[in-house]
């Protein structure tokens, strides 16, 4: 009977390696973050998608690695559900979110900004940033001064909806858009988007412009720099 | 006995078949484990995932080098309209309205030693033969030098292109009663001169005998009588 069902097993080894997989895998998923905790996760993520519809949570491990590599700022709790982007495109959903400090994260290596408030990411774009020469300041900017309707003296531009963040002249601003464009070394956001941003932001708030790691899955970044 | 030896290969091929199937389940779960451990936190469904996933990627180094003609706009390149029946210029500079320069004009440019006036005063009325050789406006002492000259130099062919007269040689001072008129430039005339003229018939008139010669017609009737 016991050399049978060898005989049995040695016909059929992906079977046998089948069962020996799940035996494996379920001790060792125990060691994971564990039944509970994943009945956990669901459910917060059931209680989000009720409050905050449009939106995934991020678990704690997405968190860490996308903080590690500066994709996403520390204490990132939700992302928007949202396909992939062009030049021009932006996307914004606060339903939901409830009112707290609002960051802006823009990664230039991306070429997207980001806005959070309270760790939900409630709006995002696609960016132009400095063409070679004029390149952009990366770290960590308090919003200096709001400007509505500005128009650059320096490029004889008009920059809408500006949120400046250095004393030269640096700013968030409504910008044209597309693929072959280039800033002087502002961060050129689709006029719609900064419209929105620019009624979301505060003077004093928040905005940190990284370049990203290119692979968040394989530790800490070395550049960029916390502001 | 005729059993055993089966049983023996048989057992080997347990042995055999159980090792694989140990090893296969080994790999399995440590691709299970290491997918569990990296994977599933940027497996697809995760948010970190589809949020890597909208970027439209990274600026090239020649993105922004990048150009075409159709979008550089209207101005870089104006589409001619279809009923157009003149199209449009490009890649030419100004079209100028002025006349051309001639060479001619050039030529004719070099200081006259005596002011065209009194050369016209000093050359006797051309004959009624001889203005017909000329170019129009060579009489005023331009470019064919000898242009409205008479036939007391002698020459008097009247079939070239300039009437003879010893035109652009030697003459330098000009004045002369010949209707020399000048030219310092002396060496080179455009019209030949009497002996090359001379010469040249003289050729013609050799080859002209030599084709008209009986001794050519001999020759050609050779080769006939001899194939006939």
């Amino acid at each position: 009977m016991r050399k049978g069902r060898l005989i049995l097993f040695a016909h059929r080894p992906l079977l046998a390696a089948l069962a020996l997989c799940t035996t494996l895998g379920m001790t060792l998923g125990g060691c994971g973050p564990g039944t509970d905790a994943r009945d956990a996760t669901a459910e917060a993520r059931a209680q989000l998608s009720r409050t905050m519809p449009g939106r995934t949570l991020l678990s704690e491990r997405e968190r860490d690695l996308a903080a590690a590599a500066r994709v996403l700022p520390p204490g990132t709790k939700s992302v928007l559900r949202q396909g992939a982007m062009r030049h021009g495109s932006h996307a914004w959903n606060e339903e939901g979110v409830p009112p707290g400090t609002v960051t802006v994260w823009v990664d230039l290596r991306r070429q997207m900004a980001s806005v959070f408030r309270g760790g939900h990411e409630i709006g995002t774009a696609v960016i132009q940033y400095g063409a070679p020469g004029y390149s952009t300041p990366v770290g960590g900017f308090p919003v200096l001064r709001k400007v509505a309707d500005y128009h650059s003296r320096s490029y004889d531009a008009p920059m809408p909806h500006s949120l400046f963040i250095t004393d030269d002249g640096v700013a968030l601003h409504g910008s044209p858009t597309g693929a072959r464009r280039a800033t002087h070394g502002c961060v050129g956001l689709p006029v719609a988007f900064a419209e929105r941003l620019f009624g979301v932001v505060a003077p004093g708030d928040r905005v940190t412009i990284v370049e990203s790691r290119e692979d968040p899955a394989a530790g800490p970044a070395s550049d960029g720099k916390q502001g | 006995m005729r059993i055993a030896p089966r049983q023996k290969t048989l057992g080997v091929r347990t042995k055999r078949a159980t090792a694989s199937a140990a090893l296969t389940a080994a790999a399995l779960v440590l691709v299970a484990v290491t997918g569990w451990t990296t994977g599933a936190a940027l497996a697809d469904g995760g948010g970190l995932a589809s949020f890597l996933a909208r970027s439209p990627g990274e600026r090239g180094e020649a993105e922004l080098a990048k150009t075409k003609a159709a979008r550089l706009g209207d101005a870089a390149a104006p589409a001619a309209a279809p009923g157009d029946p003149e199209p449009v210029q490009r890649a030419l500079g100004k079209i100028f309205d002025a006349p051309v320069e001639s060479p001619l004009d050039a030529l004719e440019e070099p200081a006259l030693p005596v002011p065209v006036a009194q050369v016209v005063d000093a050359v006797p009325a051309p004959s009624g033969s001889t203005t017909s050789g000329g170019f129009p406006g060579a009489s005023s002492g331009g470019f064919f030098p000898g242009g409205g000259s008479s036939s007391s130099s002698g020459g008097s062919t009247s079939s070239g292109g300039g009437s003879t007269s010893g035109g652009g040689d030697t003459t330098s001072g000009g004045s002369t009663s010949s209707g020399g008129t000048t030219t310092s430039g002396g060496t080179v005339g455009a019209v030949p001169e009497p002996g090359t003229w001379m010469t040249m018939l003289l050729g013609m008139a050799m080859t002209g005998a030599a084709l008209r010669s009986p001794r050519r017609r001999r020759g050609e009737s050779a080769p006939c009588a001899r194939g006939a």
